[in-house]
């Protein structure tokens, strides 16, 4: 029963680049379903949110493969649940498993979906817009979602008995220190957000963000609001002389 | 109703059709040439509603199955444009497929670059770690939250560009240019990013030291001299060391099993 509803969930999660990249495929995302199909909501939510702080920085941008973050996210999550570990077991688990998730992934880049995705070019040759679109469709289930589940599942199968042993013969010194890297590794994620928009004239922002949280305790979301308000400000005064500017010019300013 | 002279064959529901139909953008992503057989598919309908002809349809399809890699959300922004353009040539207008082929390159480039530190650097790390910090206390809404903030700029974005980039046509490159809204917005996103990753680095990065001076009931405490200097110190040590380290553009994989081995290795010898 628990291997069916892995593989529902492994499709679920793969058909994240099916349908419009809207982050299915992320650990807090994943962790979260694997928690309810379970029965341990509560550490599903724990566990995902400690393995998406900890793969914060694995997201393929531009053509690179990064690691693959759902086989990761879903067989840590479901791992700790079932053997009762701690989300820093879950995030040890994650990141080997995640580490062979990118092999089996370039494969289906590589082999399998190039193959299927061939048939496009006979059918472009005659004209044939339907048997390109098919191809699209063959392509997108059984060049990846369909072989990614199945590879999720397997491993599942073949984990979960083991699994609580493997878990337990960990000494502690390698368990703690897999807490600390669960404590460390969300830098590595807003290290590649801070590297992507770091300008000078940015800078006190990231203090202002880090007084509030540190000093004042104020949660993330309110200190996104006053960010959001911040912005506002910049829109308005920013309209503001644009208005002076372009009154003489004739332009419409339609902004985001 | 479709030979209407001078008047347009796409309508609005082709438009969400390419919406739609872009929703599977990457589905078929390879290594060789990497989303172009959806872009294919999201253009499927327009190919067929425009060229009647087995020939002119051949054509058009070998054109959309080129190269072709974009951030998803922008890609209905190339595909609107695109529609426009191949409603002008199929109407006898004087643009050549050359002249499509090169506008969905120029295009490609410099809107992932934007996309990507947009949406899934920026924004999925913000609407990320505002969800994480719901979901460590258990509570599910935090995946829900994650899900619903990210996807509804995202997907209006993805649904708006459809439209915007078939109104304006090829038009719409140069007003981008024009209006600068390009850098602005990355300017104005940069500001909430900056001050999300500076309270995410307070909050969700947590280094502390076990290691105390003096034993029994005197020792002293590191951490708690260290609290004193400043909240998260060793957090904001870490972060540091890590913008360091990746400036020097590593490998990210390797990186952080160097973060695993290195916080195992200071665990066995007590200082972590």
């Amino acid at each position: 029963m628990d291997i069916l509803l892995i593989f529902l969930i492994s499709c679920f999660s793969y058909s994240n680049w099916f349908l419009g990249k809207s982050m299915l495929d992320r650990p807090l995302i994943t962790g979260t379903i694997v928690g309810l199909a379970f029965g341990d909501l509560a550490s599903g939510c724990i566990i995902g949110a400690t393995i998406e702080l900890a793969l914060m920085g694995a997201q393929g941008i531009g053509a690179a493969a990064p690691p693959d973050v759902i086989s990761g996210g879903i067989l840590g999550t479901a791992f700790a649940i079932i053997s009762h570990s701690d989300a820093g077991a879950g995030v040890a688990l994650a990141i080997p498993i995640s580490m062979l998730g990118m092999v089996i992934r370039n494969f289906c880049y590589i082999v399998l979906i190039p193959l299927i995705n061939r048939a496009a070019d006979g059918y472009a040759e005659r004209g044939d817009v339907d048997g390109v679109c098919r191809t699209h469709l063959i392509s997108s289930f059984f060049g990846f979602i369909i072989p990614q589940a199945l590879y999720v599942t397997a491993a599942y199968a073949l984990g979960a008995p083991v699994m609580e042993g493997v878990l337990a013969a960990i000494p502690e010194f390698v368990q703690h220190g897999l807490t600390v890297a669960a404590g460390i590794l969300p830098a590595l994620g807003f290290v590649i957000l801070l590297r992507t928009i770091m300008d000078r004239k940015l800078l006190p922002y990231l203090i202002f963000g880090f007084v509030l949280s540190a000093y004042l305790g104020l949660p993330i979301l309110g200190v996104s609001l006053i960010a959001a308000g911040i912005v506002l400000l910049m829109v308005f005064k920013d309209r503001e002389s644009a208005v002076a500017v372009t009154a003489s010019v004739e332009g419409d300013d339609d902004e985001f | 109703m479709s030979s209407k002279e001078g008047g347009s064959k796409i309508t609005k529901s082709d438009l969400n059709k390419i919406f739609l139909r872009s929703m599977t953008f990457e589905g078929s992503w390879d290594y060789e040439r990497q989303m172009y057989l959806a872009n294919a598919f999201t253009l499927g309908p327009i190919i067929k509603k425009l060229y009647p002809l087995k020939e002119d349809r051949a054509d058009a399809l070998k054109r959309h199955l080129e190269f072709f890699n974009i951030t998803p959300y922008l890609a209905t922004l190339v595909c609107g444009i695109v529609t426009a353009m191949e409603e002008v040539k199929a109407n006898g207008g004087e643009i050549g497929g050359e002249a499509i082929s090169n506008v969905k390159t120029s295009l490609m480039g410099p809107l992932s670059g934007i996309g990507d530190s947009l949406f899934l650097t920026t924004w999925r790390t913000v609407t990320a770690g505002i969800g994480c910090s719901i979901a460590m206390q258990g509570n599910p809404l935090g995946a829900v939250l994650f899900f619903l903030l990210f996807n509804i700029p995202a997907q209006a974005v993805h649904y708006i560009c459809a439209i915007k980039g078939y109104e304006m046509g090829s038009k719409l490159l140069v007003k981008l240019s024009e209006t600068n809204i390009m850098k602005r917005l990355t300017r104005l996103t940069g500001v909430v990013g900056m001050m999300a990753v500076g309270a995410m680095i307070a909050s969700m990065v947590s280094v502390t030291t076990p290691l105390a001076f003096g034993s029994g009931d005197e020792a002293l405490a590191i951490q708690g001299v260290l609290d004193q200097i400043m909240p998260c110190l060793l957090s904001v040590i870490a972060t540091a060391v890590i913008y360091w380290v990746m400036g020097k553009k590593p490998n990210t994989a390797v990186v952080l099993v160097s973060i695993v081995v290195f916080s195992i290795a200071c665990s066995a010898v007590g200082i972590l």
